[in-house]
């Protein structure tokens, strides 16, 4: 017995752990962006050139700086029970994320959210700097990628479910998944049409399956064995 | 007694703090960020954060930039340091006192920040890397 658990548990310990999370490439529209931003950010300090690599590795970073601070509101409205962040949440998430750094204010924790030094830091910068607004005009892509605001419920398009269970507040099934005009798998009713056409009791109540397909018939000669058995004997 | 005056003190501070926050907030409405909204909004969607409050992603922006510009700051600081740094072989001076944003003071300061960057070894991300600085300049 135990040559075959110790083999499984080697198997095991081979795989990699796969990360839940897995890093996402940045899409190349959103990196040139924020090149161009951080760009201008260096820019302004006094800096007049940068490497590529440096200004890709910086900008790398503000998109990450982004995501956690997004993240981290998220995380925090959604421990409250609530889906969407507000500002308590993200000046949360701002101490949160310079807390490494600190802040005016940080050593005591309990006080009043919206007299926090991070946030009375961010106003005093936003008074101090200088505005240089980004070059251009971005477009902005009329399909994007945020799923929340693309989905329409079956109450909302006036629809309804092809299931019963299916409550009308769910989002719509996607088109050509499940036939909405009884095409594709169909509706219940016909699915149990079908149920029913195939599986027929006979008499002693046990339940014959019968193919939808009819066949040839096909004749099976017994007994040919022994024919030859006897003539050799 | 103690308690008393400092929530009396506390509710006139809470009443400017709100006006002030208020007024920061409105502010923010008129205020053009160098990060674009729309690149904001673009990562705050991917990381789950929904609230379709302008404000707000302005305040994300805000405090990107406001993290961005320390730690170029910082970067800066190093690499004028290293300029100021007395060389003893003069040849090796170098001429051009240009501010050039480098993988090594960016690296150094963004450590500070709790974000290990690391130049990778044999790394050329253009052709003069690695060569002399004197042919370089050639």
């Amino acid at each position: 017995m135990a040559p075959p658990q110790r083999r499984r548990h080697k198997e095991q310990r081979r795989c990699p752990p796969t990360d839940p999370h897995p890093p996402s490439p940045p899409s190349a529209f959103a990196a040139a962006l924020s090149n161009v931003a951080v760009a201008q950010i260096c820019l302004s300090t006094g800096y007049t050139a940068a490497e590529p690599s440096a200004l890709g590795a910086l900008s790398d970073v503000a998109g990450r700086y982004i995501l956690a601070l997004g993240r981290s509101a998220a995380h925090i409205a959604a421990a409250n029970g609530r889906t969407d962040a507000n500002i308590l949440d993200l000046v949360r998430a701002i101490e949160d994320l310079s807390a490494a750094h600190g802040f005016a204010g940080a050593a005591d924790p309990t006080g009043p959210l919206l007299r926090s030094g991070a946030l009375r830091g961010l106003m005093a910068f936003v008074q101090s700097v200088d505005e240089v607004p980004f070059p251009r005009p971005i477009r902005r892509d009329e399909n994007q990628e945020t799923p929340g605001n693309q989905w329409t419920s079956f109450a909302a398009a006036g629809r309804e479910p092809p299931f019963r269970h299916v409550p009308r507040w769910l989002p719509c099934f996607p088109e050509g998944q499940l036939g909405e005009e009884g095409k594709g798998i169909g509706t219940r009713e016909e699915v149990e049409k079908e149920r029913t056409a195939m599986a027929v009791t006979d008499g002693e109540g046990k339940k014959i399956v019968e193919l939808p397909a009819e066949r040839g018939r096909v004749r099976f000669r017994m007994g040919g064995n022994r024919k030859r058995r006897q003539r050799e004997g | 007694m103690n308690s008393s005056s400092s929530s009396s003190m506390g509710g006139e501070g809470r009443h400017d703090d709100d006006s002030g926050l208020t007024e920061f907030l409105s502010s923010l409405m008129d205020y053009t960020p160098t990060i674009p909204d729309e690149l904001v909004e673009h990562y705050l969607g991917k990381s789950g954060f929904h609230c379709p409050d302008l404000r707000l992603t302005r305040l994300v922006s805000v405090a990107t930039q406001k993290f961005m510009l320390e730690v170029a700051n910082d970067a800066l600081q190093h690499c004028k340091a290293r300029q100021a740094a007395p060389v003893k072989d003069k040849s090796k001076q170098p001429k051009d006192k240009r501010l050039v944003l480098t993988m090594e003071d960016l690296s150094k300061s963004l450590q500070e920040y709790g974000v290990n960057l690391k130049h990778q070894e044999y790394f050329a991300d253009s052709p003069s890397t690695g060569m002399d600085p004197a042919s370089r300049e050639e």
